[in-house]
C-alpha cells in the first residue's frame, strides 16, 4: 500500500495503525534498494514527500534555545535544525565541515539530491556517512508519535546493526546539532564517487573545546570513540597545539584502533579497518591542528 | 581522402540520444511470455532428480524445461562444446541453469521456480589450482580438471638464464577474476512460427550463435534466424551463449508466442563467463646494459567451470608472454585448470593483457634492480621493423617505439608546451619529472607500458569476412554484413568505408547488419578485427563495384578510367571540371546497360598454426598492433589509496577512419585497464557464489576515478588494411593496467603482486615492506624535488 499524506499527523496516524509493517519513504534511496532485492518487510509505505516544511534548515542562536530540548546546551554558540528530509544536496552547503564533506562523499549528485538525514540515521547503517559525522556533533533526534515528541541524543540511538531506538509508531521529525563547533572528516573507500566508506572518521570539537570523535563502517553502527575523546580533551586543554603533536596524534591512534570494533569482510579486513580508524583520525587531527593553531603547516 | 580520416556523428547517435534506440531489453511487448532460469543450489553437484509437478501446477505457468526437454546436442561452448544448456547429470558452477520456467508473468515465473524440487548430491567445490589438481580432486569433466596448455621453446631459456644473463629478476604475479560490466543486460526475445525460430538477442557474431543454438536444439542451421538488437557493450561478454537457448528452447515449447527474457545485474553476473584469473611466474633475464636475453614464463589459469574461449585465451596469453620486445630465447608454459568458479571466456585483451601486467612489472624490477629508466630499458629492448616477435613472427612494421615516443612527447607537452615535437627536448622533461607533493606521506609514481596486440583469431582459424553491396531503387547504397555494432561504432565505420570507396556521400549508405537471414557471415566483433576484416570486405565490395561504374563511366568521358575521379557523388575527369556527371545519372545508364548493381566480397587472409612442439609460426597473425602508455600517480602511503593524475595513450591504429571514435575506444579501454587495475574484482565465497554480484560492490571506475585521458592517434598505414587502417579496440585497455600499476610501483617502490591494488592492497604491500626493511619514511626523490 501506498500513503501519501500530506500532514504529518496523517503521516503519524498511519504509522501508529500499521507499526512495523509500514516504513516511511523520505528519499527512497534505502528503501527500494532493500524492496528491489527483496528484503524490504514493510507492505505499507508512507511517502514524506507531500508534507510540507520537512526539509527546512533552521539556525538559532544558544539564547533561542534555552526552552527546547532539542536544542538547549549543546556548547555551541549556535545551532542548527533541520527538517527529517534534508537532503545530503542541501547539507553539503552548510558551513559545519565534518558533515558538509560527509554530505558531498555521499553517492553521486542523484542520491544527493533524493537521499535525506533522517533516512541515513534510520536506516543505520554501518557506514551511513551522515550518522558518523551527526554522532561526531553529538546531534540529537526529536522523533515524535501521535501523541508526543521526544528528544533522543544520537549517542543513544543507535542499538545495534540497524538497530536504532525508535519506537515502530515514532517518526524522526527534527535533527539537531552545534552550528559553529570546529569539524572534520575522512573518508576512505575503493573509489572516488559512489563509494561506501571503508572506514569514515569525524571529529567535533565543542565552543569549549571537548572533542568527540565518531567512526563509521568499523563496529555494527556508527561508534563514538569515547576514550579517544576524552584523552584528546584533556590533551587539547593542556596544550592548545596538542593535535599537532606527533606524540599525542600517535597514542590517539592507539586509543582509536583499540576502540573500534571492525569485522572482515569481502569489502576489507577487520586489521585494515582498525589501522585505518587510526590513521583516518590522525588526518583529522592534522587538518584540525592548522586551525586550533593557524601557525603548524599541517598537510593532510 | 574526404571521409575516411573524418569525425563524422555517429550514424546511430540521434537514436541513441533521443532513447529511440531498442535494446534487447526494449522489445517486450504485452502478451509475450516470461522466461525465467533456475540456477544450481551448490558450486558442484550430481544431480540426482527433478521434480518439476508443483511449478507446473502453479496457475500462470506454461511450462516447466529441463535437460530431457531439449531435442538437440543439449551443449554449447565456442570452442569445445562442453557446456550444458540445462545442466543434465552435474552442475559446475553456481550459474549453472537447471531448469527454465514459462510463465505468464513475471512474479509467477519467480513464484515457480521456488516450486521446482532439485535433488543434489553435493561435492566439495574446488576454487583453487592447488585443490583442483589434487591426485584425489574429483574430476569436473571426464578428460580431468587439467583443461589443456600450450607452450612455447624458442632458444633455449633455461641455458640462457644460467649462462648468458648478467642479471635476473623473478616473480609472482596474480591477476584477478573481472567481470565485463556491460550496461545493456542480457535480454531478449525469441518467437517460432511452427518453421523458423527467430531470436532476438544480442551477441558478437550472430552467425556463429545460430549455428550453436541449432546444434543445442535440435534444429537445421537454416531453421534458426538471429536478429542482433542494438547492443549497449560487450567487451568478449557476449561471445558465449547466454540467453539465446533459453528464450529458443521455450518458444519452440510455445510455437506462435513471443517469450521474454531479461537477466537482472545480479543474474547477468552470476551466470556469465568472466575473464581469466592468471597466476604467473615470470624470470626474466638481460645483461647489464638492459637488453633482454632470456625469459621463463609459467601460467596457471583459472578457466572455471566449461571451456569457453579459454583455450584461445591461453594460446594468446602465450604467444604475448614477451609483449613487444626482442627476446631471444623464450621458454613458457601455460595451463588452464577447470574450477567450480565461473566459466571464464573471452574479455577485452583476451589473455594478452594479463601478460602485459607480467611482462611489463618484470621490465620495471628489471630497471629497479639496474637502476635504469623505465623508458630507456623499454627503448633497449623494443622491437624495431623486421625483427621476430615472441612467437618468431617478423614485424615488419614494428611501431612500438614510435608509440612510446608519441606518448613521451604528449606527456612533456602537458609539462612544457614549447617541447613541441623535440623528442630530445620531451627526454629532458620526462628526467627531471617531479616527485614532490604536499607531504611525504603522498609519493608520486610515473609509469610506462609498450604493449603489443595480434589482430583476429590468428593461429589458423578460419578468419573472414564477407560483405555485399548494392545500389537500390533509390541509388541508395544498400551495405550488407553479418558483423555486430555493440556500441564500438562498427555502422559507422562501415558507412565511411563504403562512401569513401565509391566516391559517394555518407548520407548515401544504408547499413544492414547482424542478421543471420538477411546478411553475409562476417566473423565476431571480438579480436580488434571488425575494421580490419569487414572494413576490408566492404571496401573490397565496393571496389569492384566502383569498377563496374568506371567501365559505364568511360565511355561517356571517353577518358581512361584513371583519369576519372569519383568524389560526393559527382564524377568529373581529372584536371578538368568542365565535364561532369552526377553518380545518380551514372546508375541510370548502368541499368540501362545491365550492369549489375550489386556484389559480394570475401577478405580472408590466412595465418599459420603456431606449432604444438614449440609454439612458433610465422604468422600467427594476420598483423599486430602497439600502444604505448604513461601513467602519473600519487598514492597516499598510509591508506593505500591510489589517484591517477595523468593517463596517457598512444596508439598505432594504422588510419583513424572516425577519430573521435578512436579517441572514445581509448578512452573506454583505458578506463577499463584502470579498473582493472585499481578495483575490479570478481569475489567468490566458499560456496562457490558470487558475493559481489551487484554494482554496490563489483567496484568499477567512477567519474572521478579517471583523469582526462590523454589519447594520441598514431597512424603508420598498415598497407593490409582498409585505407591503411587496422584496429584499436582492445590494445588500449592491455597498456593501460600495466601503466598503472607501474607508476604504483615507482611511487612505492615496491611492486604490487596480485591485483586489483586496492588500498587494502596497496598498503599492504608497504607493511610488508616495512617489515623487510625496503621502506624509507621519505623518499630521497620528494626531498629532492620538493626543494627544488
Ligand atoms: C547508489 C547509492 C549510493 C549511496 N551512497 C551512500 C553513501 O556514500 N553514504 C551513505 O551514508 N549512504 C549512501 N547511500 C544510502 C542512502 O542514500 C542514505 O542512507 C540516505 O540517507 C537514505 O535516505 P533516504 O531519504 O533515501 O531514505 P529512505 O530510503 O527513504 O528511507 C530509509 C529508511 O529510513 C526510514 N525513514 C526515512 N525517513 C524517516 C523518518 N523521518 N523517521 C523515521 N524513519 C524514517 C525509512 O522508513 C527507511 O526504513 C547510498 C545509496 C545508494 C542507492
Amino acid at each position: 500500500m501506498f500513503i501519501q499524506p500530506t500532514t504529518l499527523i496523517e503521516a503519524l496516524e498511519a504509522k501508529r495503525q500499521f507499526g512495523s509493517a509500514a516504513a516511511f519513504l523520505a528519499g527512497g534511496t534505502d528503501l527500494v534498494v532493500l524492496i528491489n532485492h527483496g528484503r524490504m518487510p514493510a507492505r505499507v509505505f508512507i511517502d514524506l514527500s507531500h508534507i510540507e516544511g520537512l526539509s527546512q534548515i533552521q539556525c538559532f542562536a544558544a539564547d533561542q534555545c534555552a526552552d527546547d530540548p532539542l536544542t538547549r546546551d549543546f556548547d555551541a554558540a549556535k545551532v542548527f535544525v533541520c527538517g527529517p528530509t534534508t537532503t545530503f544536496a542541501q547539507l553539503a552547503r552548510l558551513p559545519v565541515r565534518a558533515l558538509a564533506e560527509a554530505a558531498r562523499s555521499v553517492g553521486g549528485p542523484q542520491i544527493r539530491n533524493r537521499g535525506t538525514i533522517a533516512g541515513n540515521l534510520a536506516t543505520a547503517s554501518p557506514a551511513g556517512d551522515g550518522s558518523t559525522a551527526l554522532l561526531a556533533l553529538d546531534g540529537r533526534v526529536e522523533v515524535q508519535n501521535l501523541y508526543g515528541s521526544r528528544v533522543i541524543a544520537l549517542r543513544e540511538f543507535f542499538l545495534d546493526y540497524r538497530k536504532t531506538a525508535l519506537a515502530p509508531d515514532e517518526m524522526i521529525v527534527r535533527v539537531a546539532f552545534p552550528a559553529t563547533w570546529l569539524t572534520g572528516w575522512r573518508k576512505l573507500g575503493k573509489r572516488g564517487a559512489m563509494n561506501i566508506s571503508t572506514v569514515c572518521c569525524a571529529v567535533g570539537i565543542s565552543d569549549s573545546r571537548r572533542v568527540h570523535i565518531a567512526f563509521g563502517s568499523v563496529g555494527p553502527y556508527p561508534l563514538r570513540a569515547e576514550q579517544t575523546a576524552n584523552y584528546l580533551t584533556e590533551a587539547l586543554r593542556g596544550d592548545p597545539a596538542a593535535f599537532g603533536d606527533p606524540a599525542v596524534q600517535k597514542h590517539a591512534v592507539e586509543l582509536a584502533q583499540a576502540e573500534v570494533r571492525p569485522i572482515d569482510d569481502f569489502r576489507a579486513s577487520a586489521d585494515y579497518r582498525r589501522a585505518m580508524s587510526g590513521t583516518l583520525l590522525q588526518k583529522v587531527m592534522r587538518q584540525l591542528a592548522e586551525e586550533l593553531t593557524p601557525t603548524t603547516s599541517a598537510i593532510v | 581522402m574526404s571521409i575516411v580520416g573524418k569525425s563524422i556523428t555517429r550514424i546511430d547517435a540521434e537514436e541513441k540520444v533521443t532513447g529511440a534506440t531498442r535494446y534487447g531489453g526494449d522489445l517486450y511487448e504485452k502478451g509475450m511470455l516470461h522466461v525465467k532460469v533456475l540456477r544450481a543450489e551448490h558450486a558442484f553437484a550430481e544431480i540426482v532428480s527433478i521434480d518439476t509437478s508443483a511449478a507446473l501446477a502453479l496457475p500462470g505457468v506454461c511450462g516447466v524445461y529441463t535437460a530431457k526437454d531439449v531435442g538437440g546436442t543439449n551443449r554449447h561452448g565456442l570452442i569445445r562444446r562442453d557446456q550444458p544448456v540445462l545442466a543434465d547429470t552435474m552442475v559446475r558452477y553456481k550459474g549453472d541453469p537447471v531448469a527454465i520456467v514459462v510463465a505468464e508473468n513475471d512474479d509467477v515465473a519467480r513464484e515457480a521456480l521456488r516450486l521446482i524440487q532439485v535433488e543434489y548430491k553435493p561435492l566439495k567445490p574446488i576454487h583453487t589450482f592447488e585443490e583442483a589438481l589434487a591426485p584425489d580432486a574429483p574430476k569436473l569433466h571426464p578428460e580431468g580438471n587439467l583443461m589443456g596448455g600450450k607452450r612455447i621453446r624458442k632458444g633455449d631459456a633455461e641455458r640462457a638464464l644460467r649462462e648468458e644473463c648478467e642479471i635476473v629478476v623473478e616473480d609472482t604475479i596474480e591477476t584477478q577474476t573481472v567481470d565485463h560490466a556491460f550496461l545493456d543486460l542480457e535480454s531478449g526475445c525469441a518467437l517460432y512460427d511452427g518453421d523458423m525460430l527467430t531470436i532476438w538477442v544480442s551477441g558478437q557474431w550472430v552467425h556463429e550463435e545460430r549455428r550453436l543454438v541449432a546444434l543445442a536444439l535440435g534444429l537445421p542451421v537454416e531453421k534458426v534466424r538471429i536478429i542482433q538488437p542494438a547492443t549497449g557493450g560487450a567487451f568478449g561478454g557476449r561471445e558465449d551463449l547466454s540467453i539465446q537457448c533459453f528464450v529458443g528452447l521455450a518458444a519452440l515449447k510455445h510455437p506462435g508466442h513471443k517469450v521474454y527474457l531479461r537477466y537482472s545485474r545480479a543474474e547477468s553476473m552470476a551466470a556469465r563467463h568472466k575473464r581469466h584469473a592468471l597466476r604467473i611466474h615470470y624470470t626474466m633475464g638481460a645483461k647489464r646494459d638492459g637488453r633482454l636475453v632470456a625469459a621463463k614464463v609459467t601460467v596457471w589459469s583459472d578457466e572455471g567451470a566449461y571451456a569457453s574461449t579459454g583455450i584461445a585465451v591461453m594460446r594468446k596469453a602465450s604467444s604475448h608472454c614477451t609483449g613487444p620486445y626482442r627476446v631471444p630465447h623464450v621458454w613458457a608454459d601455460v595451463y588452464g585448470v577447470h574450477t567450480n568458479n565461473n566459466p571464464t571466456g573471452a574479455m577485452r585483451g583476451f589473455g594478452a593483457a594479463q601478460l602485459a601486467i607480467a611482462y611489463e612489472g618484470m621490465l620495471d624490477r628489471l630497471a629497479q634492480e639496474l637502476g635504469m629508466d623505465r623508458v630507456e630499458i623499454r627503448r633497449r629492448n623494443v622491437l624495431r621493423h623486421g625483427e621476430p616477435i615472441t612467437t618468431n613472427q617478423i614485424i615488419t612494421e614494428a611501431t612500438a617505439g614510435e608509440c612510446l615516443d608519441r606518448a613521451l612527447l604528449q606527456f612533456a607537452k602537458g609539462i612544457d608546451p614549447s617541447v613541441g615535437d623535440d623528442l630530445a627536448a620531451a627526454q629532458r622533461v620526462w628526467e627531471s619529472r617531479s616527485y614532490a607533493t604536499r607531504a611525504p606521506w603522498l609519493r608520486r609514481g610515473y609509469g610506462v607500458s609498450v604493449v603489443c596486440f595480434g589482430l583476429g583469431y590468428g593461429d589458423a582459424f578460419p578468419d573472414a569476412a564477407r560483405a555485399r553491396v548494392r545500389f537500390n531503387e533509390r541509388n541508395e547504397l544498400e551495405v550488407y554484413t553479418g558483423a555486430v555494432e555493440v556500441g564500438q561504432g562498427l555502422l559507422t565505420m562501415v558507412v565511411q568505408v563504403a562512401a569513401e570507396a565509391l566516391g559517394i556521400e555518407p548520407e548515401r549508405v544504408r547499413v544492414f547488419a547482424a542478421d543471420t537471414h538477411l546478411t553475409p557471415e562476417a566473423g565476431s566483433s571480438s579480436a580488434t578485427r571488425q575494421t580490419y576484416f569487414t572494413g576490408s570486405a566492404v571496401k573490397l565490395a565496393c571496389d569492384e563495384l566502383r569498377e563496374r561504374l568506371l567501365d559505364v563511366a568511360e565511355t561517356y568521358f571517353g577518358v581512361h578510367p584513371f583519369e576519372i575521379k569519383i568524389s560526393n557523388g559527382i564524377l568529373t575527369k581529372v584536371g578538368d571540371s568542365g565535364k561532369r556527371m552526377e553518380i545518380d545519372e551514372l546508375l541510370s545508364e548502368a541499368r540501362r546497360r545491365g550492369v549489375s548493381l550489386e556484389t559480394q566480397a570475401l577478405f580472408k587472409p590466412r595465418t599459420i598454426r603456431e606449432r604444438d612442439e614449440d609454439g612458433l609460426s610465422p604468422r600467427a597473425f594476420v598483423t599486430y598492433l602497439f600502444g604505448s602508455h604513461i601513467c602519473q600517480v600519487l598514492v597516499d602511503t598510509e591508506t593505500g589509496e591510489v589517484r591517477i593524475e595523468r593517463h596517457i595513450a598512444a596508439h598505432d591504429v594504422g588510419k583513424a577512419i572516425n577519430p573521435e571514435l578512436v579517441i572514445g575506444q581509448i578512452q573506454g579501454g583505458v578506463t577499463q585497464g584502470i579498473g582493472m587495475a585499481l578495483m575490479e574484482e570478481v569475489i567468490y565465497g566458499s560456496d562457490g557464489r558470487i558475493l559481489n554480484a551487484g554494482f554496490t560492490d563489483y567496484i568499477l571506475p567512477s567519474v572521478r576515478d579517471v583523469p582526462n585521458i590523454e589519447a594520441v592517434i598514431v597512424e603508420h598505414e598498415d598497407p593490409t588494411g582498409p585505407f591503411g587502417a587496422h584496429g584499436v579496440g582492445e590494445p588500449p585497455l592491455i597498456g593501460a593496467t600495466p601503466a598503472v600499476l607501474g607508476a604504483i610501483h615507482d611511487a612505492i617502490g615496491v611492486p604490487i603482486r596480485r591485483i586489483p591494488a586496492t588500498p587494502e592492497r596497496v598498503w599492504r604491500t608497504i607493511m610488508q615492506a616495512k617489515a623487510e626493511g625496503k621502506w624509507q619514511d621519505v623518499d630521497p626523490r620528494w626531498e629532492r624535488d620538493v626543494k627544488r
